[in-house]
């Protein structure tokens, strides 16, 4: 599903962000990128939605090398793609239900279609009940919910979330992951970019681990 | 996707964005709907002007006073070579006794003018009347006229007209500089507010981006918001040309200035010229919206 292949990203000015990273994601995998502050975790999530095209090497998505993708293809990539961010990123001016169906409209579902599947997504991560409230009156692990109903609600084969719990505390952290593994378990492919080794411990995943934007260790947790 | 549901989808998003800022959206559109209007009145009166000038041009004629009787053959070839010119309508020679008939006929009260002065004060004399108001050619027939031995004098009232038509010509260039100016400006003040509105959904376009909306579900909304406004302004500038155009003829049916007014805004504006202006009006919005969004929608 993903192939990085000795992919170097370097931007304008400093160090490399990545230095020859290769590895392959097969689809249906559950994949924890880990590493410190500046590892290069972000930049790798960032190359696979084509916020950013590779210095050099080569990033393939489903077949397509992405480098050789114009911008008007990239709309067709990340509707395939869903992608939760630490800091949520939910629409204040609108209510959970809204932020959840705003990627729907944008894509042009039909409206009952729309308001079966936000119910759905919604009812899936247990916030159902807080359909109308707005994204401010919930704690930070049900805004991270929405975040990610709000990712799913197009039904993505692949979900990329970046650091989804480094604004949570420990028993948040955890849900947050549960709900990612139950994801994966109907068939998403999941890759979770986080620095908190304790998830990972708990996960019993394949890591791959990024030191000063090379891969020191690419395993799977027991 | 569904075109007419995607078109839909972005409509809604326009107007959404439109009812975000309702007293900059306002703004915008009295700005253009200034705009437009000096343009809609500047064209009223260009045509009624221009109906004006043609009318008196028409009536206008330049009178050749002749040395000789209009039977001389001198006058008589000069009758001929007028006739043959394209730029002349036609020529009437007037005798010296149709002359002196036409004054008594005027003047009644002044009795026996011939008897009075013991003779016929009047010459016998050409009147051309011109095809059209061009003064370049009414200035050529005169000096045609005028180098004929039998031409004693030669007048002809377009010097006034020439002036008329110079100052004519003067208000619409000031007319159609001020709206431009106005139009430009008016344009300005669209691309802010389409800017703004950018600004302020920022996020949204952000996360559009992400999820993979196409980039014409950015950039339509911002597009039909600045046709929408500047359609919107051209149609009220319309109206108010309109409005005001009756208001006056009202006003000035009562006075001395009625068959002026008549004649000048009588006509109004051509439909073809009507809808022009309301096109000019949606893609002069439409121009501002995409040139103030520029990139910043797309990347």
């Amino acid at each position: 599903m993903i192939v990085f292949d000795r992919v170097t990203k370097q931007y304008r000015a400093g160090e490399p962000a990545l230095r020859d990273v290769s590895f392959h994601i097969a689809p249906g995998e559950f994949v924890v990128i880990t590493g410190p502050s500046g590892a290069g975790k972000t930049t790798l999530l960032q190359l696979v939605y084509r916020e950013l095209v590779p210095s050099s090497g080569r990033v393939v998505v489903d077949g397509r090398e992405l480098a050789e993708m114009s911008w008007r293809q990239v709309p067709a990539l990340r509707r395939r793609i869903g992608i939760v961010f630490q800091d949520f990123r939910l629409l204040p001016r609108r209510t959970v239900a809204e932020n959840v169906s705003f990627v729907l409209r944008a894509l042009a579902w039909p409206v009952s279609r729309r308001r079966e599947r936000t119910r759905r997504v919604l009812e899936w991560v247990g916030l159902a009940h807080r359909a109308h409230d707005w994204p401010q009156s919930l704690s930070g692990g049900e805004q991270q919910r929405v975040a990610i109903a709000r990712a799913l609600a197009a039904e993505p084969r692949l979900l990329l979330a970046d650091e989804p719990t480094g604004n949570l505390d420990p028993a948040r952290s955890l849900e947050i992951l549960g709900l990612l593994r139950e994801i994966h378990s109907r068939g998403t492919t999941v890759v979770l970019a986080t620095h908190d080794m304790t998830l990972i411990e708990s996960a019993g995943v394949r890591e791959i681990h990024l030191r000063e934007g090379r891969i020191e260790e690419d395993r799977k947790v027991a | 996707m569904n075109f007419f549901r995607f078109s839909l989808e972005i409509l809604r998003s326009a107007v959404v964005d439109l009812g975000r800022r309702p007293i900059s959206s306002g703004l915008s559109v009295v700005a253009l709907t200034v705009a437009l209007f000096v343009l809609t009145v500047f064209l009223i009166l260009m045509h009624g002007v221009q109906d004006v000038l043609t009318r008196w041009s028409d009536q206008a004629a330049i009178e050749v006073f002749l040395s000789a009787p209009v039977d001389d053959p001198q006058v008589v070839d000069l009758l001929a070579r007028l006739e043959q010119e394209p730029a002349v309508r036609r020529v009437e020679a007037i005798s010296s006794g149709q002359a002196l008939e036409e004054f008594e006929h005027l003047f009644p009260d002044l009795g026996d003018v011939e008897s009075l002065l013991g003779e016929n004060p009047f010459s016998g004399s050409l009147r051309i009347v011109p095809a059209a108001p061009d003064t370049q050619e009414v200035s050529r027939i005169a000096k045609l006229a005028r180098g004929s031995t039998v031409a004693e004098a030669v007048r002809y009232d377009r010097q006034w007209l020439s002036s008329l038509a110079r100052l004519g010509r003067a208000l619409g260039w000031f007319m159609l500089v001020g709206a431009v100016v106005l139009l430009f400006a008016s344009l300005v003040t669209v691309g802010s507010v389409v800017r703004l509105a950018l600004d302020d959904k920022r996020e949204e376009v952000e996360l559009m981006r992400l999820v993979g909306a196409p980039a014409s579900f950015v950039v339509g909304p911002v597009l039909f918001s600045g046709a929408f406004l500047g359609l919107l302004g051209a149609l009220l500038a319309l109206g108010l040309a309109a409005a005001g155009r009756h208001f006056a003829l009202d006003a000035a049916e009562a006075t001395s200035l009625g068959v002026l007014a008549e004649l000048i805004l009588g006509r109004g504006l051509p439909a073809v010229e009507q809808v022009a202006i309301a096109v000019v009006g949606a893609l002069a919005g439409t121009l501002a919206a995409g040139l103030a969004a520029g990139r910043a929608a797309l990347r």
